[in-house]
């Protein structure tokens, strides 16, 4: 055991006077100085008091960069979801739907993400004009709160960004807010250049000319070659009692959500189109709680006014083709282009297409 | 409340040093404030586990109380028996009555009791100081001062295992005193060494341990290079961890003007496992040899008696660990290793050093295999591989960051170690000061970035 009192023998006091005022010099001006940078900086743009100036998104983490695009007033559309909608561009969105878009999905969100997000818009925008709302199974799990988030996000979900209180964003003090507080300050002054679009849209996976067929089919059947995927034969009969006691506690959260809108915002349920070989078994149990899910997700969007449904989770010639896929839930640019075509399409005719049923 | 948490470090810790300075002149303010800050530290956890820390610490020191007043033996033997008591409900109910019904082929199911965090450290604590009591070594404390004894923060959760006498005299000393500017800076210094083994090395040492023994435990067969790196990686991540700890509550406790037994020594470098126990969770080895070891009789009562002892103290000292057949196992392995090596340290012919030292490490690092599996059949599926019973293919998946293993190494096996380097190497030259403040600053926004982790020996 070191003793105390030795330390002191071998050692002149003055010197490490000099040496615990310089520590505690130096703790103080990093730790105090970091804070005040932040602050100053403001990297999410959402503190009461930081210096008036356009901030960007400087990070593809859209937990944190997205509440303030949804308060930006010069958007009156959104389209809420998970990674499943964020490579449908609002500026071609614009085009054929009219009203001004923004992208507000959230890697692996929860639906409870998804209504803080959702909520953020809604409390800013009164009166939207379109919200589409892309419906993956996050909306049919049982576990509808649970903050499922991904581990490269690094980060717990920022929940304190998405109230309207901008005096409780000053609290986290992390490597993570200092690195984006870098990052802004650099683009405030000039010298950094960011590639997330100030309408929420990136494009996150590769360039198409990076794609390999191998690789897409390897992240969809977990083979090297296409696999079929077998209906259930005979297809299981389920009591009506049965399909009645199903529980989707998320629904009613959209629900509550769809609430929040006008009667005059049309609002869009977008079924997503995963690669058919995720999709469960026709004649499956599995298939008839899908369906059940789909058919309650409906019910709440028709008790709504101006409510269109399009369930591109079907059997189609976009959810069958292997080429359209970078895995079982990520189709690539150029499909993502098709189907906001074939949503402005649904949205706006009563045409039928063989890609989409309607609800 | 974690050591490696920005709160505890950004509110808890400035705060409650700031007020102990501020309060340094009266022993009683000084010395209610941390025992405060100790319940506070304690409590952050788990509000639930202050009554029965609260309640241990006045019933130990009412026993020792009594035992002096009347100098009456069963005391003592009360007060120990409550200790084993309070342990043997929170920590082993639920093993010895599953094990109770496996033998009379009855059905058991686990009772819901929570381990309260730290209780083998502050329970064992207590034993010692009844022991010490009625051995005549140790006095009768004042009430505040054997409540901060048990207490104390830095200590409290996982060790090092503090003797009263090591520090009770110590809470008398005023923390102003000659070299409080050398102490405060050297303990900083032991904190930055800790947090930097737990948040740099341990943690990312457990990203590589952890999944393959997850998978060695859902049945998949490693394959022989996966063993040797999951085993590898673990010896590290566990040395790297509690090291790290025992630093951290050194450090903590510096700034407060007190002196912590070591706990750590460099423990791979030793080229036996008599030696491994004597650089290895130093201040446990040292209270089952006082507290179990001697009493049984030691090496006074010869060879077979001394093996005896040694075994028994070391089954103890693996059930200590956990409530669980592998740290039995494994404490009876340990301990059959040092008959061993007791027998051979008789004979006049030694190995060369680096041979014991392989000897040494491949012992040991088998043997934590066992302590971290989650079973005796994982334990022994890993250990297959490792001896080549499932091939011998250097194929490792998903592991990108194996080297940092042989990174790990260096410090493990080349040093310095970390009371070296917060006592001797550092100088009171003042381009440390920055460094060491930017390094924390560093580690803390890391922190924040929620990468922070429980210790391991959190558990026992």
């Amino acid at each position: 055991m070191m003793s105390t009192r030795s330390l002191s023998i071998f050692s002149s006091r003055h010197s490490w006077l000099s040496f615990f005022r310089l520590l505690a010099f130096s703790l103080i001006t990093l730790f105090l100085g970091g804070y005040v940078f932040i602050l100053v900086v403001d990297p999410y743009d959402s503190l009461p008091l930081s210096i008036p100036a356009a901030r960007v998104p400087v990070d593809d983490q859209q937990r944190f960069f997205h509440p303030a695009l949804a308060r930006k007033p010069y958007f009156d559309s959104a389209i809420i979801g998970t990674s499943n909608i964020r490579l449908l561009e609002p500026r071609r969105l614009n085009e054929v739907l009219g009203g001004s878009f923004v992208n507000l999905g959230l890697d692996a969100a929860s639906a409870y993400e998804q209504s803080r997000i959702f909520g953020v818009f809604a409390r800013h925008h009164a009166n939207a004009r379109t919200v589409i709302f892309g419906i993956d199974f996050t909306w049919c799990a049982k576990q509808f709160f649970v903050k499922f988030i991904p581990p490269r996000s690094a980060g717990d979900f920022p929940t304190w960004m998405y109230d309207e209180d901008s005096y409780n964003d000053v609290l986290p003090y992390n490597g993570r807010v200092l690195r984006h507080a870098w990052r802004q300050f650099l683009h405030l002054i000039g010298v950094g250049s960011y590639q997330f679009g100030l309408d929420g849209y990136t494009v996150f996976t590769n360039p198409m000319d990076e794609y390999d067929i191998a690789k897409a089919r390897r992240n969809i059947y977990k083979s090297e070659q296409p696999l079929e995927k077998a209906p259930v034969d005979p297809p299981v009969v389920v009591a009506p009692e049965t399909i009645a006691a199903l529980e989707f506690p998320a629904i009613e959260l959209l629900s509550n959500m769809l609430d929040q809108l006008s009667d005059e915002t049309v609002k869009v349920a977008f079924f997503v189109p995963y690669h058919y070989y995720f999709q469960p078994a026709p004649g499956s149990f599995e298939a008839v709680k899908w369906n059940e899910c789909k058919r309650r997700i409906a019910e709440t969007f028709k008790a709504h006014d101006n409510a269109r449904m399009l369930d591109f989770m079907i059997h189609s010639s976009i959810t069958t083709r292997d080429e359209n896929y970078w895995d079982h839930k990520h189709y690539t640019v150029p499909v993502a282009s098709q189907l906001v075509d074939l949503i402005a399409m649904g949205v706006l005719t009563d045409e039928e297409n063989a890609s989409f049923r309607r609800w | 409340m974690l050591f490696n948490s920005q709160a505890f470090l950004l509110l808890f810790l400035p705060i409650t040093v700031a007020l102990y300075y501020l309060f340094s002149r009266s022993p009683r303010v000084r010395i209610c404030l941390l025992i405060c800050a100790s319940l506070v530290f304690y409590g952050y956890w788990d509000i639930r586990f202050i009554p029965l820390l609260l309640g241990s610490v006045v019933f130990n020191w009412l026993f020792a109380s009594l035992y002096r007043k009347r100098d009456q033996r069963r005391f003592v033997i009360l007060g120990v028996a409550l200790n084993l008591l309070v342990i043997g409900i929170f920590k082993y109910a639920n093993f010895f009555a599953e094990n109770l019904a496996f033998l009379v082929d009855g059905e058991f199911e686990s009772w819901n009791i929570i381990l309260p965090l730290g209780i083998s450290f502050f329970t064992f604590q207590q034993i010692s100081y009844l022991v010490d009591l009625h051995r005549g070594v140790a006095p009768i404390y004042p009430p505040s001062r054997y409540f901060l004894y048990v207490t104390f923060f830095p200590q409290l959760i996982a060790g090092p295992i503090v003797r009263h006498n090591e520090i009770l005299g110590q809470f008398e000393l005023d923390p102003c005193r000659d070299g409080a500017h050398e102490r405060l800076s050297r303990g900083a210094t032991l904190l930055l060494i800790g947090l930097t083994k737990k948040v740099v090395i341990a943690d990312r040492l457990a990203e590589i341990a952890t999944p393959l023994f997850d998978r060695a435990a859902n049945g998949e067969i490693l394959t022989f290079a996966e063993s040797w790196l999951a085993a590898g990686a673990y010896s590290l991540q566990l040395y790297f961890d509690f090291s790290g700890y025992s630093d951290m509550a050194i450090g903590l406790a510096l700034l407060f003007g007190f002196a912590l037994p070591i706990n750590f020594n460099a423990p791979y470098l030793a080229t036996s496992i008599r030696e491994f126990w004597r650089r290895w969770h130093m201040t446990l080895s040292r209270f089952l040899r006082d507290y179990v070891y001697v009493p049984l009789g030691g090496s006074r009562r010869g060879r077979m008696r001394e093996a005896i002892a040694l075994q028994i103290t070391f089954l103890l000292g693996g059930l200590w660990h956990g409530a669980a057949w592998t740290f039995v196992l494994w404490g009876g392995l340990h301990g059959i290793a040092v008959v061993v090596n007791h027998l051979f340290a008789r004979f006049p012919v030694h190995l060369p050093q680096a041979i014991a030292w392989l000897l040494t490490m491949t012992f040991v690092v088998f043997g934590w295999v066992l302590f971290r599996a989650d079973s005796i059949a994982t334990a022994h599926a890993i250990t297959a591989s490792m001896v080549a019973l499932n091939g011998l293919s250097l194929e490792v998946f998903d592991q990108p960051h194996r080297w940092f293993v042989a990174l790990a190494l260096i410090p493990a096996l080349v040093g310095p170690t970390s009371q070296r380097l917060a006592f001797d190497v550092l100088k009171s030259r003042p381009v440390w000061a920055p460094l060491i403040a930017t390094c924390l600053w560093i580690l803390y926004l890391r922190l924040g970035d929620d990468v922070y982790s429980e210790f391991i020996y959190f558990q026992f």
